[in-house]
């Protein structure tokens, strides 16, 4: 059984490396990558740029009633840095002005050194380079996994050859294991090869002009590597099943990955809503990319309420493990619920 | 009893309000080459699926090889096109073939050229699937199905989209398949491809299957056998032959007399005319085409 299903696989993939299409994902996200590393390698060579992205990511935001008038206190990290807190905060009662001031420290402490010189090496110095390109991939990856999967399940109906492979004697569980299990291979053969272009051009960072960034491989722990490969791998098990899922249910590539992307960029613009209010934020620690994002360790797109970072409604790392564990195995528990169970119909001409 | 390498009971598919396959009880013995016969829409793509395990039976039950559902190694014995052959576009032929090959778990190169020769697709084998004009997909179908050298052979219509040069020679084709023991189940609307080329046949119609049986039998005239004969003094023969008990009946056309008896007297009645001198200068079973038989029990009108 075993035999037959990695047999299925190892053509499967002799298939898939024919289309054009996982290349040419492969070669946009190795692209995305490349740039944000070597836009951190410029940030840190350039003092302003510093600057400007610090004070174009990050902000302190509370509004305050002073004298029956709705006041609003902003900060950013470049304000603070060049002009000290706020002047409105002058306006305030004393006791509440104490309480505002620890609070936007706390916060300058916490958000104001994300490009600090050393954070901006480590993020393209060896190890830490890999380990955060390879935690960043579960930002970016899903939407191109969800294309590429959902294309590899559902051009099998488009193309009408689920008939031939079925009636050639591959059996139907083992057919789309080996399609599962070949996804996953991909997205593990993705982080790899991020990981060794990442590596690269860490190593060509550390040679070339304008200075050299002092030894290749000084940031962070080579474990971090590891384990921020493993659990990227993880996180991408749900999007596999959520698209072969839904380009089986569909019968199509194109229905199977529209419906995945629309989900993607539905709980996207969603989860910072729901984290409104006490029930959404209940909602929201249930929802795939958010527990994605927990379980990497990522934080999801956070809006500031009254100096309340959204990304602190999260749900804890163990909560994160199991929700993914639940959508990979309730969405490809359908998967094969159906493909066993459904006629196989000819082409339907995608 | 004769060995059967298909055999179905009651089967049954409906989609909603539609029967497509009505309580389908068919025998398919070993080494014949056996037609399901039918206009579109008659239930014979959806027979087959059932028999390959693509479509589940609403009811009835069907054995393959003996042995109940399609399992993976009875499907491994067999080759199958179903509808149009479909193949992975951006694969050529060759590619396709070497897939299908590798996914039941053999590798022989060889095989393939010597099938792409076969079915005369050898010049175009490293050209793109998508490439194929309706013709050459479905020669690369039926190299497709000839994959392992199965026993059983599922052709839906082979010859479907083929100018008329590739019908033909798909129909010669067909028989050699046939050899070596092999089974051939083949379906068309076409009723003068399986006139041609099967020994048996099924008539299916909305679903129901109306008859069932050898060729040669299905289209001998439905009144009873008759004989078709040519003397050197037909006049005389008329009186000779209708004075027999076992001749029903003769009648004259076109210079020819048709005598309703069954074939196997045709030594008798020679014998007969020679007893009164009249000697027989061409004698032959009479047949009806299949397609009049098929109209005829299907009680559908000739097409113009």
């Amino acid at each position: 059984m075993i035999t037959e299903i990695l047999r299925l696989t190892l053509w499967e993939w002799r298939k898939l490396r024919r289309r054009w299409m996982p290349w040419i994902l492969l070669a946009i996200i190795l692209v995305l990558m490349q740039a944000a590393q070597w836009f951190t390698y410029a940030v840190y060579h350039n003092e302003s740029l510093q600057e400007f992205t610090a004070a174009g990511t990050q902000s302190f935001s509370v509004t305050e009633e002073v004298d029956g008038e709705l006041v609003r206190i902003e900060a950013t990290c470049t304000s603070l840095a060049s002009e000290g807190p706020p002047p409105q905060i002058e306006e305030l009662a004393e006791e509440r002005r104490a309480q505002i001031l620890g609070e936007l420290a706390e916060w300058q402490a916490a958000s104001c050194t994300t490009n600090a010189p050393d954070d901006l090496r480590a993020a393209f110095t060896m190890p830490q380079s890999i380990a955060g390109a390879v935690t960043g991939l579960v930002g970016l990856a899903p939407i191109f996994l969800v294309i590429l999967a959902a294309s590899h399940m559902g051009t099998e109906y488009g193309w009408g050859t689920l008939r031939p492979v079925l009636t050639r004697g591959a059996g139907r569980w083992q057919f789309l294991a080996s399609k599962l299990l070949l996804l996953l291979l991909a997205s593990i053969a993705a982080v790899l090869v991020v990981a060794l272009a990442t590596g690269v051009a860490s190593l060509l960072a550390a040679v070339v002009p304008p200075e050299e960034t002092g030894t290749l491989t000084d940031s962070g722990n080579w474990s971090e590597v590891f384990i921020g490969s493993g659990k990227a791998i993880y996180a991408f098990a749900p999007y596999i099943a959520l698209s072969v899922c839904l380009a089986v249910l569909t019968q199509s590539a194109a229905a199977g990955t529209a419906i995945a992307l629309g989900y993607y960029v539905v709980e996207l613009i969603a989860t910072p809503v729901l984290n409104l209010t006490s029930w959404g934020q209940r909602v929201a620690d249930f929802l795939l990319g958010n527990n994605a994002n927990v379980w990497i360790e990522t934080a999801a797109v956070s809006v500031e309420v009254n100096g309340v970072s959204s990304a602190a409604n999260q749900p804890d790392t163990l909560q994160a493990f199991l929700v993914l564990l639940a959508y990979t195995a309730v969405l490809g528990a359908v998967a094969f619920l159906v493909f066993l169970r459904r006629d196989i119909a000819g082409a339907k001409g995608e | 009893m004769e060995d059967l390498v298909i055999r179905t009971e009651g089967l049954t598919k409906r989609y909603g309000d539609i029967l497509a396959v009505d309580n389908l009880s068919l025998e398919v013995p070993r080494g014949r080459i056996f037609g399901l016969l039918g206009p579109n829409g008659s239930g014979k793509t959806t027979t087959m699926g059932m028999l390959l395990g693509l479509v589940k039976p609403t009811s009835g039950s069907f054995e393959l090889f003996g042995s109940e559902r399609p399992h993976v190694e009875s499907l491994r014995r067999l080759g199958a096109i179903v509808e149009t052959p479909a193949f992975y576009p951006y694969l050529s032929g060759r590619e396709n073939l070497a897939y299908f090959q590798g996914i039941a778990g053999r590798s022989n190169a060889a095989e393939l050229d010597e099938l792409l020769a076969k079915v005369g697709l050898a010049d175009r084998a490293d050209s793109r699937f998508r490439t194929y004009s309706l013709g050459m997909k479905q020669r690369l179908g039926l190299a497709y199905s000839l994959l392992g050298d199965p026993e059983l052979l599922f052709l839906d219509e082979p010859t479907n989209g083929m100018d008329p040069a590739g019908m033909a020679e798909v129909r010669d084709l067909i028989p050699s398949l046939g050899s070596g023991g092999r089974t051939v189940l083949l379906s068309s609307h076409l009723l003068h491809e399986v006139e041609q080329v099967c020994d048996s046949v099924a008539i299916l119609s909305k679903g129901r299957l109306i008859t069932q049986g050898d060729v040669a039998d299905l289209v001998r005239s439905p009144d009873g056998e008759r004989i078709r004969l040519r003397t050197t003094d037909n006049a005389k023969a008329v009186d000779v032959l209708t004075a027999l008990d076992w001749v029903s009946g003769v009648e004259s056309e076109d210079g020819s007399l048709l005598v309703s008896a069954a074939a196997d007297r045709s030594p008798e009645i020679g014998a007969a005319l020679g007893r009164s001198e009249i000697y027989v200068t061409e004698m032959s079973a009479e047949k009806t085409s299949l397609e009049r038989y098929f109209l005829e029990v299907t009680e559908e009108e000739p097409r113009d």
